[in-house]
């Protein structure tokens, strides 16, 4: 992704786009797309998901995931980046 | 007299999984069916399925549509509804005197609401539509009045919404001209991966299930195309598009025995084809899944729904559990694949009836299983009275409708607890299968 691409996705505030499509089990989140596949989210996938809720940008929640997982700035916001592209791909959320 | 049919695309078609797209992106059989019956009598026809090429209207849109007397706008499927108001608001932004049709399941159930609350739609012809429409091509030349016009529904003048004398239903099948395959992109229905050689060779169901509005769309009375027209289509989709499957969509194919008889042994003796179809685990026996693997039969799909024998009583579905079981290894054993459905949060459902439903999953063991959430589509039993049924709508927000995310919660159990279920469900057939769970279902982060 080029770098004028990540600082606008870094300004974005992902957003869960439906509230019933999700559970959380044995601490594992499985979401439901809108066509019916479910998807187990592994803990960052889950971490990341749950705060997908509109009040955090991506850049704020690639600061929490380096804080929590004592990584680099740079590794925690490629991380988050291809996370919440491909859950926007799905149709699971939105970019504010 | 010119007239632009539209499919509207399907919000969540962007899905990467070829299974997705493969449930709704499929030939609009209905519409081209209409267009059929229009070109006969001399109305030039054009259809766009935005479905197919995933041409999505936005809210502020404007959409022009040159040459055109009037357009008709597929309202069949609630979760693609959003979008026929949204082609409608965008036509209507370019050409406000454009007569803006709607027809089709979703808008026949729902029609008073939509004219209520959607000027952009003029006309909605109510249940099946080829001779309403062909009626109002005449209305819209000024050769008849629009109140003269049977099944259809609009705003007259005053604002008032007209519900005309209902349109009677085809009698004989055979007597409607085949779908107006021409005028689709059917090559592109194979390069999404979908199916193309989709056939529907009957409507009518005789029974009314309390989750489906088939019957009351349809009729209670089954209307079959005969083999000859069968055939007919079929030699159609291999000669014209060189298709070698065909997958037929009526909701009981096989209904009438005889038919399928006589239709396998054309088949066997004239194509080489493969095939699949849906129908009831009470229309078919052992003898003639044999016959209809013989053919080229190589799936097909039951609509189980539940495992619970109170469940499919309360729900009029008519069918016991033993003819479920029976049905499957029948087919199983005839070297077919089987597919079938389930149900989640029908009337009655609870922790113990999701039990019986991975039991009966795991003895069954079906080569591939859909694991439906309820959706109380407007039309169906359930949607008219759930408090009847034990049953709570949680929201009609109709482009979620599509059987994957919760609209229901039933006595004993919660949306969470069906979405669990459903997962629960999923996993342990999975591993049953000897799948690891990245084949079912994507391992995320």
């Amino acid at each position: 992704m080029r770098n004028d691409a990540v600082a606008v996705m870094l300004n974005k505030y992902p957003l869960r786009l439906h509230k019933r499509n999700w559970i959380e089990s044995d601490g594992k989140v499985a979401v439901v797309a809108p066509l019916g596949e479910m998807y187990w989210l592994n803990e960052t996938g889950a971490f990341i998901w749950r705060l997908c809720d509109g009040t955090h940008s991506t850049k704020a929640i690639a600061d929490v995931l380096a804080e929590k997982y004592n990584v680099e700035g740079d590794t925690a916001i490629k991380d988050v980046l291809e996370i919440i592209l491909y859950l926007e791909k799905l149709g699971l959320v939105g970019l504010q | 007299m010119k007239v632009t049919l539209i499919n509207p695309y399907h919000s969540f078609v962007s899905s990467p999984h070829t299974r997705a797209r493969a449930n709704v992106i499929a030939p609009p059989l209905g519409l081209a069916t209409v267009a059929a019956v229009l070109e006969k009598q001399g109305v030039k026809v054009d259809i766009v399925d935005m479905a197919v090429s995933e041409r999505k209207i936005s809210d502020d849109e404007k959409l022009s549509l040159t040459g055109n007397d009037a357009v008709g706008i597929s309202a069949s499927l609630t979760t693609r509804f959003p979008q026929a108001i949204a082609i409608s608001k965008a036509l209507k932004q370019t050409d406000k005197d454009m007569p803006v049709i709607f027809g089709g399941n979703h808008a026949s159930f729902t029609y008073q609401e939509i004219l209520r609350k959607y000027g952009s739609v003029d006309i909605i012809v109510l249940f099946e539509g080829e001779s309403s429409m062909l009626e109002l091509t005449e209305a819209l030349s000024g050769r008849k009045k629009l109140d003269d016009v049977k099944g259809i529904t609009y705003r007259n003048k005053d604002g008032e919404i007209m519900v005309t004398h209902p349109a009677e239903k085809v009698t004989d099948l055979d007597t409607l001209p085949m779908p107006a395959r021409h005028l689709l992109p059917m090559e592109h229905y194979a390069e999404k991966g979908c199916f193309a050689g989709t056939i529907v060779s009957s409507r009518g169901c005789p029974y009314r299930c309390v989750f489906c509005s088939t019957s009351a769309f349809w009729g209670h009375k089954v209307r079959l195309n005969s083999v000859e027209r069968v055939l007919q289509e079929i030699e159609y989709l291999v000669e014209k598009h060189h298709l070698k499957e065909i997958s037929f969509a009526d909701d009981i194919f096989t209904y009438s025995r005889s038919r399928i008889v006589k239709l396998c042994e054309m088949i066997e003796d004239k194509f080489d084809i493969q095939w699949a179809c849906g129908t009831r685990v009470d229309c078919v026996d052992a003898d003639l899944l044999g016959k209809m693997q013989k053919a080229g039969c190589s799936g097909i799909f039951f609509g189980v729904e539940s495992a619970s024998q109170n469940i499919l009583d309360k729900c009029k579905k008519h069918q016991t559990v033993e003819m479920c079981k029976r049905a499957i290894k029948l087919a199983k054993q005839v070297g077919m694949r089987v597919e079938s459905s389930f149900i989640l949060g029908l009337p009655g459902e609870n922790n113990e009836t999701l039990k019986k439903d991975l039991d009966f999953i795991l003895e069954t063991m079906p080569d591939r299983i859909l694991l439906n959430l309820l959706t109380p589509y407007p039309g169906t039993i359930l949607y008219e009275r759930p408090h009847e049924f034990g049953i709570r709508i949680l929201d009609d927000d109709w482009q979620y409708y599509t059987h994957a995310i919760p609209s229901v919660e039933t006595g004993d159990l919660s949306w969470k607890d069906l979405l669990k279920a459903r997962a629960s469900i999923e996993e342990e057939y999975s591993k049953a299968k000897g799948e690891t769970p990245g084949e079912s279902s994507a391992d995320v982060g």
